[in-house]
């Protein structure tokens, strides 16, 4: 066993790399977290469509969404450790909202439909209509009123 | 959640109508094909993050904490869009470390804040930080411009907003808390 392998139980991540990349698209950018994904990822060689980090710790996430928020049509992927990620673990809160994955194995949704699925999902559990009834209400006027963090009292102005 | 985010009331303006400066920054942004804007949930900048979320040339993205802000301007800057990023003085420390980003790749920055911790603050724990908002982020590597007039509000967003995209410089425009008006706790 490598040392690489000892320390991530089992996995060599150059390994996990350069299969995850080996079929890269044209239209793939990639966004590694500072450390050690970094060296990963150059280890491929390099590409203009890296953008490496060697601070930051914390932002790989929110880089790549800010990327892919502002180009679409390209295909953003982040790929970094533990540490990173957990530094900046909000950001998959943020990044998560009104986008989903569904996996039926015959059928795999995403993006907003599988958001509004796992709406649907969580009220079908509640227990109790009457319950069912005042979330969902309560969630659509919120969605319709662009009181998007409902959760969180910001404070409008009051008479 | 800290206080920050609880549950605030604005004080409205002298004469009792809703000040007009959100809306003239609302412009600036908007003129300056700003297209991505990140915040954090804050009553002063309640009016500018409605309009954001309304317009639909622009994404308004709520944030979980105000560095992530710094990284999504970034991410922006990367797929040749323009961002802006608001928060409160109390998030602004933060921010530090991934304004590392920032300076090492010279991103272009802008970054509203709002006051607190200044002129009629009633919480003491906004005091400190609030204090040391415009030494803090000029040891950072920001430029700092600070509003303490309605009048001077979009005229000075929009000469950072120039400096900024034009000069790839880091601005942050600090909204007094006199201007936006005393926090008037409502329970």
């Amino acid at each position: 066993m490598t040392r690489a392998q000892k320390s991530t139980g089992g996995l060599d991540r150059r390994a996990v790399i350069k299969t995850l990349l080996a079929d890269r698209p044209d239209d793939m950018f990639v966004v590694p977290g500072l450390g050690s994904t970094t060296y990963d990822l150059a280890s491929l060689g390099d590409d203009d469509r890296n953008f490496y980090l060697w601070g930051a710790m914390g932002g790989a996430a929110m880089i790549g969404l800010g990327l892919a928020l502002a180009r679409p049509k390209l295909r953003v992927v982040v790929i970094t450790g533990d540490g990173e990620m957990l530094m900046g673990i909000g950001s998959l809160a943020t990044i998560g909202r009104r986008a989903a994955v569904a996996d039926f194995g015959w059928l795999r949704l995403s993006g907003p439909v599988a958001w509004w699925l796992w709406g649907a999902v969580h009220i079908a559990f509640l227990a109790g209509m009457r319950n069912r009834i005042a979330v969902a209400l309560d969630w659509f006027w919120a969605y319709l009123t662009f009181r998007r963090s409902t959760r969180l009292i910001t404070g409008e102005e009051r008479n | 959640m800290n206080e920050k985010r609880a549950r605030p009331g604005r004080a409205k303006a002298a004469n009792g109508a809703r000040p007009t400066w959100p809306d003239e920054i609302f412009e600036v942004l908007k003129g300056a094909d700003i297209r991505q804007v990140g915040y954090v949930p804050d009553a002063g900048h309640a009016r500018l993050i409605e309009r954001c979320h309304a317009d639909n040339a622009m994404r308004a993205v709520a944030l979980t904490t105000e560095e992530e802000g710094i990284a999504l301007a970034a991410g922006a800057w990367l797929g040749h869009e323009r961002s802006a990023l608001l928060m409160q003085s109390s998030g602004v420390g933060n921010c530090i470390n991934m304004l590392s980003l920032t300076s090492n790749c010279r991103f272009p920055l802008l970054m509203l804040v709002t006051m607190r911790g200044e002129w009629g603050e009633f919480n003491p724990w906004q005091v400190p930080m609030g204090s040391i908002v415009e030494p803090v982020l000029t040891q950072a590597g920001m430029r700092v411009y600070r509003v303490e007039r309605p009048e001077e509000a979009a005229e000075t967003v929009q000469a950072a907003t120039e400096l900024v995209f034009n000069g790839d410089l880091a601005v942050a425009v600090l909204l007094s808390q006199r201007m936006i008006g005393r926090k008037v706790w409502t329970k």
